[in-house]
């Protein structure tokens, strides 16, 4: 319990750049898409609530980072989101950033490794 | 009907309910809903979609209370932007123009009596009550979505906002007036005087701002819905 915790404390500080990862990643993904596939892709130990994944979206979409598009799919409308030119750009420097973080966060945790 | 619509149309009946008047937002919400209703019923083929549904409480707050934060955000942001486009472009001069015309008020009537700032004070609270009246006119065209219901709420922010940057400056200047007369440093004294006749002079621009602004923010917002509506872009 305690270890879930301490995990979801850590992944709030890194949900841009996840989100950022996946749609460099993916092209183009919609809300309950990224939220499905972070916790897929960890194993179900992660999983995005809906009071945290859309305030990031849109606040990434807001710093123009994120650009949407409107379709129709099954007879509903869906909003999807992909990378801006700035978005592509901020990506790179994020991901560096986070590796940087574990790299030197492994040093601390495992220091005989 | 098939069980794709009866869920679709549940589905809509709920967003309905929840006052969520923009577009984009309710198109998310509706898809995030809908896609997840569809996983519950994928994983227990015994589940129907209502059932689905009620096992989605959660879930649907979480949904309508972010959605509902991102749009005060947004309508706040639109309340202070009236704050911050006074000092901004052509605006800028209009603010001095009026903080000149203050400025030579106050060397008429004499910088510490003038009784600005009791003047700031009930004009603020007259503009306050001017501008909710025009919101109440528009009201009668305009529909009373959550979008500006946020705006009436908040209403009262950028004249604030003003008064509040008036009072400060007024009170520090004023503050600094009297150091400069004690050090008998009167050629000073224009540099305090032309602060607060400065801050008085965007704290006018905003309320003059606030009078047509925020009734047209109201308008505006029918207007775009009217249109959606219109145009057929209903979830």
């Amino acid at each position: 319990m305690y270890i879930h915790h301490m995990n979801s404390k850590l992944f709030r500080g890194s949900l841009d750049t996840i989100i950022l990862k996946l749609l460099k990643d993916n092209g183009r993904m919609y809300g309950y898409e990224i939220s499905k596939i972070v916790k897929a892709k960890s194993e179900g130990n992660f999983s995005i609530t809906e009071g945290s994944l859309y305030p990031a979206l849109h606040k990434l979409e807001r710093k123009g980072l994120l650009e949407t598009d409107i379709e129709k799919v099954d007879n509903r409308m869906r909003k999807y989101y992909k990378l801006s030119e700035k978005g592509k750009g901020a990506v790179k420097v994020e991901v560096e950033e986070m590796k940087s973080f574990i790299a030197s966060l492994s040093l601390i945790v495992n220091p005989n490794n | 009907m098939n069980n794709q619509s009866l869920l679709s149309k549940d589905i809509d009946t709920i967003i309905k309910r929840l006052d969520l008047e923009q577009n984009d937002l309710r198109i998310e919400v509706k898809d995030h809903l809908m896609c997840l209703v569809k996983d519950k019923m994928d994983l227990d083929d015994e589940l129907d979609h209502k059932q689905a549904i009620l096992t989605s409480r959660y879930e649907i707050m979480s949904l309508v209370k972010e959605a509902k934060e991102t749009l005060e955000d947004d309508k706040r942001f639109d309340l202070i932007k009236i704050v911050l486009d006074a000092v901004k472009g052509d605006s800028i001069f209009i603010s001095l123009g009026i903080a000149a015309v203050i400025f030579v008020f106050y060397n008429l009537s004499g910088y510490i009596y003038a009784g600005d700032i009791e003047m700031a004070c009930i004009a603020s609270i007259a503009v306050f009550i001017f501008v909710r009246i025009r919101i109440r006119k528009r009201r009668r065209k305009a529909d009373t979505s959550f979008s500006n219901k946020i705006i009436r709420r908040y209403s009262f922010v950028p004249i604030l906002s003003g008064l509040g940057i008036f009072l400060i400056s007024a009170v520090i200047s004023r503050h600094f007036y009297h150091i400069l007369m004690d050090w008998n440093l009167e050629f000073l004294v224009s540099l305090p005087i032309s602060v607060t006749a400065f801050a008085a002079g965007v704290y006018i621009k905003i309320l003059l701002d606030c009078v047509n602004k925020i009734p047209d923010l109201i308008s505006d917002q029918a207007k775009v819905d009217r249109a959606l509506i219109e145009i057929g872009c209903v979830v």
